[in-house]
Formats: C-alpha cells, structure tokens, sequence
C-alpha cells in the first residue's frame, strides 16, 4: 500500500477506536426517523446529488429535437408524435412519459444540456462509463473518481461533530466516481436485524486490525446511525427499487449533518431493441426516472433551494434506428440538471444539427460540449470549490471544457 | 515439498481455488495440496449428480416456441382474461423452475469435493455472461443454468476455441445479447423487411469475450463480425415444410436467408462467405489471438490472485495459452503452478457468492438433512440481499472481479448481519473454537476473541463475521 494512503489508513484506525466511545453503538430500537428531519436542513450547505443512467440513455428520444426536418427520417417508428411531446421550445420537446421534469422546466428548475458528451468517442459501455467516472479524457487513466477527488476540497462548517463522509453512494456498492484515498459512506436497505452492542463491540475490535476492512466498517456505522432501523427500508429487492434508493437519498441529504455529495445509479438504458416511442420499455424507464426525480424533490422538502442534481449518462445512442427497432451506442447525449440551484427553463449546448453530413462518424449525434463543463461549473458556482483546485486535482487537463455562466 | 509450505498451503489450496474448506478437510489437502487441485482436474467437465435431472435447454426452448405459437392463436381468438392467467401461469412455472435449478447450483458448490471445479465454471460462465431479463427474453430464466452445464461446464477440459464457438453458439447468448434478431441488410430477409443489423453481440465478442477493447479493433470491424454471424440464430418449432432447415427444434440454427451475403473484413483480413463457417472461421481467428491470450490471463490472474495482478503470473499464464493453443487443462494447471498463488500476501475479497458457500462448507451443510434444505432456501434468498443473484448481472461484463465493488461500506455491514444470523440459528450443533480450529490458520487474535465470547452463537458469528473470514 502506498506510504500515504497507510498514513491516512492509520490516522482512520485512531479514529474509529475513538469512535467505539464516542459514538453509541447501533441498536435494534433505534427511533425511526420521521421525514421531519426534513425540517432541521436549513443549514444553507450546499447539497450536490449526481445521477449515473447506466447502459446509454437515448437522449434524442428524451429530449427530441422536433425541429430539425432531419429526425423523422433518421427515427420514424421511435418518434412520438409532435404533438404528445412537451414542447419546450420551437425547436426542443421532453418525451411524453417525463411530465414532472416538464413542470420543472416551466418552474425554471430544471435546465437540459444536449449534445454533450465526455472526451470518449469509442463506444463500449464500461470505458465509457470509465471516462464519465474518473474525469479524464481517456479511459484506465487513474485510479480514482473525479467525485473522491473532491471529497477533501469541501468545506462544510456544520460537520466538525462527525467522522461521516461527506460524500456517499446509495446503493448496494461504491460506483467508480467515488472511488479512490477518500473514505466514502454506502448505503442500501436493511433486510435484516444488526448483532447486538455487544457483538458489535467485539467486531470493531477485530476490524480495527483490518486496514481495508476497518474503514468500510466504520462507515457504514456512522451512516446506519444517521438513519436508524427503518422499516421503510426493507426491501425485499434492495438494490432494484429505484424509489427506495431516491427516498433515502432525500433522508440523508436533508439532515443537518448529511453528506453534501450523494451518487445513485439506475441501469437498464441499453435500448438495443424494440425500443419503443411513446409507450414501451425506454418509456417505462422515463417514466421511473421523472417520477423518481419528482420524488426527490419532494423528499428534500427545503433542502431542494439547496441543492442540484445532475443526471448523466455515459453517451448517447445512434441518431437512426437500427435492424432490430433499437438504436445502438452512439456519443453525444442529453444530460439534465435540476434543483432549486439552478437557473433553469433553458436547453444550453449548441445544437450540431442531425443532417447527414453533420453526424459523428456518419452515425451520431456530433458533441458540442464537453460533460466535464457542467460538473466543473457546478463544483465552482454551487459547491464554492476554488478554480484553480479544479483545474488541477479534480480534472485535471480540462482546459477544453470551458466553465459555463449562469447555470447555478 | 517443505514443512512450512505445507503449513499454509492446504488453507491457500482449499481457500483461493475453492470455497473453503469443510472441517476435516485441510488435513487431507495438505498432504499435498497442488495434487489436490490438479485431480480435480480430471472429471472437471462432469455434470455433477445433483444436476443430472433438470431439463435441457433445448426442451425449454421447445416449449416456449409452442407456448409463443399457442399464445398468437389466443390472442386472435380466445379472452383477455384467459391468456392473463395463462401467462401469469407460464411466469410462476418458470420461476419455480429457475429457484429450484439455482438452488441445486448453490447445493453442488456446497457440498462439491472438486471445488476447484466449480471455482473455474464460475469463472468461465462469468467471462461468458448471460443475464436474465424480462419481455421477449424471460425465457432466459431458465435456460441460464442449462447453458452453464451445456457450452461451458462440457468444455472446461476442452480449448478456448471450442467453448467460445459453444458459447456463440447457444441459444442463450444468442438470445440475449440479440443476435437471434440480426439480420444482413442485404440478406433475403433484410431485402424484403424493414428488419436490419444488431451489432450487440459482435461488439461484445470483441470486447468482453476475446480481444478487450485493448486489442486493436475498430467499429468497422464490430460491423463487420454483425455481418458475418447474422443468420446465427435459433429455431423455436419444427417446421411443416419438409426440405426447411429447421428439423431440430430449440437448437442453434444457421439461417442462410438471414445471413448477409459477400466477403467481410475483420482486422484487415478477408472472410468469404461461406454460410455459417464464415463467422466460425473468424471466431478462431479471434480465439488464437495474442490479445485473447493476454487478456484471459489477465482475467484469471485477477480472479484468483489478487484485484492487482502481478504482471509475472499474466505472462506466465500467457504464453502458456498460447504455447497450448488455448487448451483449459494447460492454463487451469499452470494457475496451480503459479508461485505467487502460494504466497498469502496475495488475497482477495469473497464475493458474496463465494462467502455464503464457505459458510455452509464450514457448518457442514447437507442435503441429506431436513433442516439443511431449508438452510438452502435461505442462502439462495441471501443471494438476492447481497445482490448477486446468479445470472443477473448488470451488464454482459459480468460480476465485477474487485474488493472495491464487493467491499462497499454497507455491503460489508450486510454480511456482518447475515453472519451473525446464521450463528444465532445454527450454533448449537457447533463449538466454535473447534470450528476454528478445523478452518482457520492460526490468528491469535481471531482465537482469543471467540473464547471470549459470551456465548457459543456470538463465538460463531464472531468467527464468521471476523474480517479474516471475508479474505481468500
């Protein structure tokens, strides 16, 4: 092990024997927390929530350029009609499944890049996903994600009390955003009962010895006592039900001392057939995916004036339709922000056009900017990291993705 | 062989090749450890007894291709309400069906003597992901165990080649990564229907199954392996034509109609058309590449050495694929022989799979006894807790190979808490500090901690849950 990560490793064993009195072990009776924790979030820290769509998410079919005459004929059997589109603009519809993002947009909540992408232009999903996680312009270029690169940059005046990450992934394991020397929390429903204090006293004892081990154990701790035993939890699928992940995003990120930075993933975006236009299976996951968000929202309660959520993709998908009524890996995408943050009810990017000589490669939606700009901005407007930290610890090498104004 | 070695290298033997050992077992592998595994390597591609019963995939494709031809005749004639229940009938059936198939999985880990087997059918069948879903796919469901046995497990002492052309070649990858579907523009079919090209499968044969996205190929070439594997599909019924190809049901079939018809180029060389052995030609091209050598062994050093593999035992493992010309039996030896395997520095994470099977080795668990079938219904459910269902992984990439996946914070707490449950339901029949001993090398720690312990149950899921445990 690297002689700085041991150092930080053995500054975390300290800690967690510190813990063992500070912090009360778990209990099988903890108080379930009400969703009126809701209401003791008017700290004023910023909150920042990235969603990972896994798989490709179509981003002509969610937000369908009507008004370039070139997308009937690229996309035919997938199109709605234009008239169950929500119109944005002239130019711009949202799919019909994603009614609530449509509210959000006409409340300015809601602002929608297209035609972006990462630096990655091949298109397997895994180096793709690589590119989008560890914030470089290639794949297997680092060892962590632009996510835990960040966790030591933020400042957060309330969380001198906790040991607790300020950074967690929702779900049954650590997505590679948020990988790396920073210890993260996770968190996913309980199923079953915890071992007694007593039990749990001796394990701690025992992990204390276990460099890699320790630390995760130590986390999920603090994170299972933020929110308790909680029967709305149990899950008999954890790790499938999108809406339980979102309402314990909204649980931890609405506590005083919550993170500040929360990653969920959803998979099941990769279209390779029978597709589907206004119904069928991308609806359905449209359909998941607004009433997810919308829940969201709704769960932060006033922690939503304080938040943005974005939610990306890896790349988009073929801007024709394929041999099999799908559509294959493509490059540039949609990805979407939203929350009280943002300066929102505009579509940004510059629109390449879907006309054959302005395709990428003959196929795909041509990129005009950069995914790097839009969590660069948010990281600098929303979050207050300094510029300069930016440019040289979180993406390094990104000078091509220019910061955007007035986005938060 | 010296004492020293010996000392740990039954723990190694029966912990990084296997599933852990039953107790009573380490001293029989100790005699000589590396013997141990390569014996196993003799009847590795056997279908285990417990698994000699259930249906062949070819009979469950045979019977959803008549339950699809039945379900067009309801829909044109029969209720709503009747072909509702009729598919919420089908759908429990296959369920079951599934439960019962991945129970019998998880019972032949448990109670294998060969875990070394299992330990590369898992590994293999994870290189060659097939993932169940729903709609047009969900027969899926249960041919997954089925093509387990069928493409892989039969050719675990074959070569590389042919259980990539088994595996290309099964109705279940065909199925899943929609090849079945794929049809040569300028094919018959493609002339005359609005139907084309899904590149699904080739991308994925390229990327994940042979070459790596390292091996120097280009979208060009994607397209062009679609091109030459379409008409690689699956025929559900007999057809009524008599000189029609499809006599045999359920089973692969080349499709010349579907097929796209001229010469195709893959990595700069030419591929005439030559009906199916086009694509098979081009599969052994793929198969005897020097990316596929290094990328499989890079696969299995990581596998079963370490999340860092060292680079020494990748090259070993390399040139001994290549040198073989692919040959399992070469390979799955040199992986015993590998120096850096016997060195306990070197150690990874459990998956869950890997972790609930060494629990139930070590508490001796049997289908022979009435309680332990129960225990089985139990630790498949577990599955479901940690996520690794087998056969549901979230991508054609399979299960992920790291403790970074594995190890998440909460996921580690999760196992903690199903430890400790099994020791509280379970403990009466065992002393911990026996069990200890018996499959345990030696930690002073670990010992002291479970004499300690208030009671024999929290000994065990001291024992079970301790962090030792979740290493092998």
């Amino acid at each position: 092990m690297r002689a700085d990560k041991q150092r930080e490793v053995n500054y975390k064993r300290r800690q967690l024997l510190k813990s063992l009195v500070a912090i009360p072990l778990v209990s099988s009776l903890s108080m379930i927390p009400s969703l009126s924790f809701a209401a003791y979030a008017a700290s004023g820290d910023k909150r920042f929530i990235l969603v990972i769509l896994r798989g490709a998410m179509d981003g002509l079919a969610a937000v369908a350029p009507y008004g370039d005459p070139a997308l009937t004929g690229l996309r035919g059997s997938l199109l709605p009609a234009e008239n169950e589109l929500h119109k944005l603009d002239s130019f711009f519809g949202l799919h019909p499944s994603f009614s609530n993002l449509f509210n959000l947009y006409q409340e300015s909540e809601l602002a929608i890049c297209h035609a972006v992408a990462s630096p990655y232009r091949q298109r397997s999903h895994f180096d793709g996903q690589n590119v989008l996680e560890i914030g470089l312009d290639g794949p297997d270029q680092a060892e962590s994600g632009w996510l835990n690169r960040c966790v030591p940059l933020i400042g957060q005046s309330n969380r001198k009390n906790t040991n607790a990450s300020p950074a967690m992934a929702i779900g049954p394991a650590v997505p590679a955003v948020l990988l790396g020397d920073a210890e993260v929390g996770s968190w996913a429903p309980a199923i079953l009962p915890v071992p007694s204090d007593s039990t749990m006293a001796r394990l701690q004892r025992l992990y204390s010895e276990d460099e890699f081990l320790g630390a995760k154990l130590e986390q999920a701790l603090l994170a299972r006592d933020m929110v308790g035993e909680n029967s709305m939890n149990r899950s008999r699928r954890p790790g499938q039900n999108f809406n339980v992940m979102i309402d314990a995003t909204a649980k931890f990120m609405s506590q005083e001392h919550g993170p500040a930075i929360a990653v969920m993933e959803s998979s099941g975006w990769d279209t390779h057939a029978n597709q589907g236009a206004t119904q069928g299976q991308l609806a359905r996951k449209f359909t998941e995916l607004d009433e997810g968000l919308a829940r969201l929202k709704r769960g932060l309660g006033t922690s939503w004036n304080n938040t943005v959520v974005v939610v990306v993709t890896e790349f988009g998908r073929t801007a024709a339709v394929n041999g099999t009524q799908g559509t294959d890996h493509g490059t540039a995408g949609v990805a979407f922000l939203l929350g009280g943050s943002v300066n929102g009810g505009k579509v940004l990017g510059q629109w390449p056009g879907l006309a054959s000589g302005n395709l990428f490669q003959g196929r795909d939606l041509r990129p005009t900017t950069d995914m790097r700009s839009l969590f660069k901005t948010v990281l600098r407007d929303h979050l207050g990291t300094e510029m300069n930290k930016i440019d040289s610890i979180v993406f390094p090498a990104s000078s091509a993705a220019a910061y955007l104004d007035g986005l938060v | 062989m010296n004492g020293d070695f010996l000392e740990t290298a039954g723990y190694v033997a029966a912990n990084r090749f296997g599933y852990g050992p039953r107790p009573g077992e380490i001293d029989v592998i100790s005699k000589d450890p590396k013997a141990w595994l390569k014996d196993q390597l003799e009847t590795i591609d056997q279908i285990p007894l417990a698994m000699q019963n259930l249906p062949a995939s070819q009979t469950m494709l045979v019977k959803e291709g008549a339950w699809r031809q039945e379900r067009r005749a309801m829909a044109r004639s029969a209720d709503g309400q009747t072909l509702m229940d009729r598919q919420r009938n089908n759908r429990r059936e296959s369920i079951r069906l599934s439960r019962e198939q991945l129970r019998t999985r998880l019972q032949v880990a448990i109670e294998t003597e060969q875990p070394f087997a299992e330990r590369l059918l898992r590994f293999w069948s994870n290189h060659f992901t097939v993932a169940v879903s729903g709609g047009q796919k969900a027969v899926l469901r249960t041919i997954a165990v089925p093509y387990e046995n069928e493409a892989i497990r039969s050719n675990l002492a074959a070569d590389f080649t042919s259980m990539l052309m088994a595996v290309e070649q099964h109705p279940a990858m065909l199925i899943y990564l929609d090849n079945d579907n794929s049809i040569g523009p300028n094919s018959d079919i493609g002339r005359r229907r609005d139907r084309g090209l899904n590149e699904n499968l080739a991308r994925e044969i390229l990327e994940l199954h042979t070459l790596s996205v390292k091996g120097g190929y280009t979208q060009t070439d994607v397209t062009s392996l679609a091109k030459m594997i379409t008409g690689w599909t699956v025929t559900w019924q007999r057809s009524n034509r008599p000189r029609a190809g499809n006599q045999n049901p359920g089973k692969f079939r080349f499709t010349q109609p579907m097929h796209e018809p001229g010469t195709h180029v893959l990595m700069g060389k030419n591929y005439r058309g030559n009906g199916v052995r086009q694509g098979e030609n081009a599969l052994k091209f793929l198969a005897q590449h020097p990316a596929t050598a290094r990328h499989v062994a890079t696969k299995l050093v990581t596998h079963f050495v370490a999340d860092e593999p060292p680079l020494a035992a990748i090259a070993r493992i390399e040139n001994v694929f290549i040198e073989s010309g692919g040959s399992l039996p070469a390979i799955h030896e040199a992986l015993v022989d590998l120096d850096e395997a016997w060195q306990p520095q070197f150690k990874k994470l459990k998956t869950p799979e890997e972790y609930i099977v060494s629990i139930a080795r070590a508490m001796s668990t049997n289908s022979s006894d009435g309680r332990d079938l129960r225990a089985y219904n139990s630790m498949s459910q577990a599955l479901t807790g940690f996520n690794q269902v087998p056969f549901t992984a979230n991508s054609p990439a399979g299960w992920p190979d790291d403790a970074d996946h594995w190890g998440s914070p909460d996921a580690l707490l999760k196992r903690i808490e199903w430890a400790n449950e099994i020791a509280e339901h379970s403990s009466n029949r065992l002393n911990p500090l026996d069990l200890y001993a018996a499959i345990m090398p030696e930690n002073e720690q670990l010992k002291l901690a479970i004499t300690r312990a208030e009671s024999r149950n929290q000994g065990l899921a001291l024992l079970f849950a301790s962090p030792d445990f979740q290493w092998r």
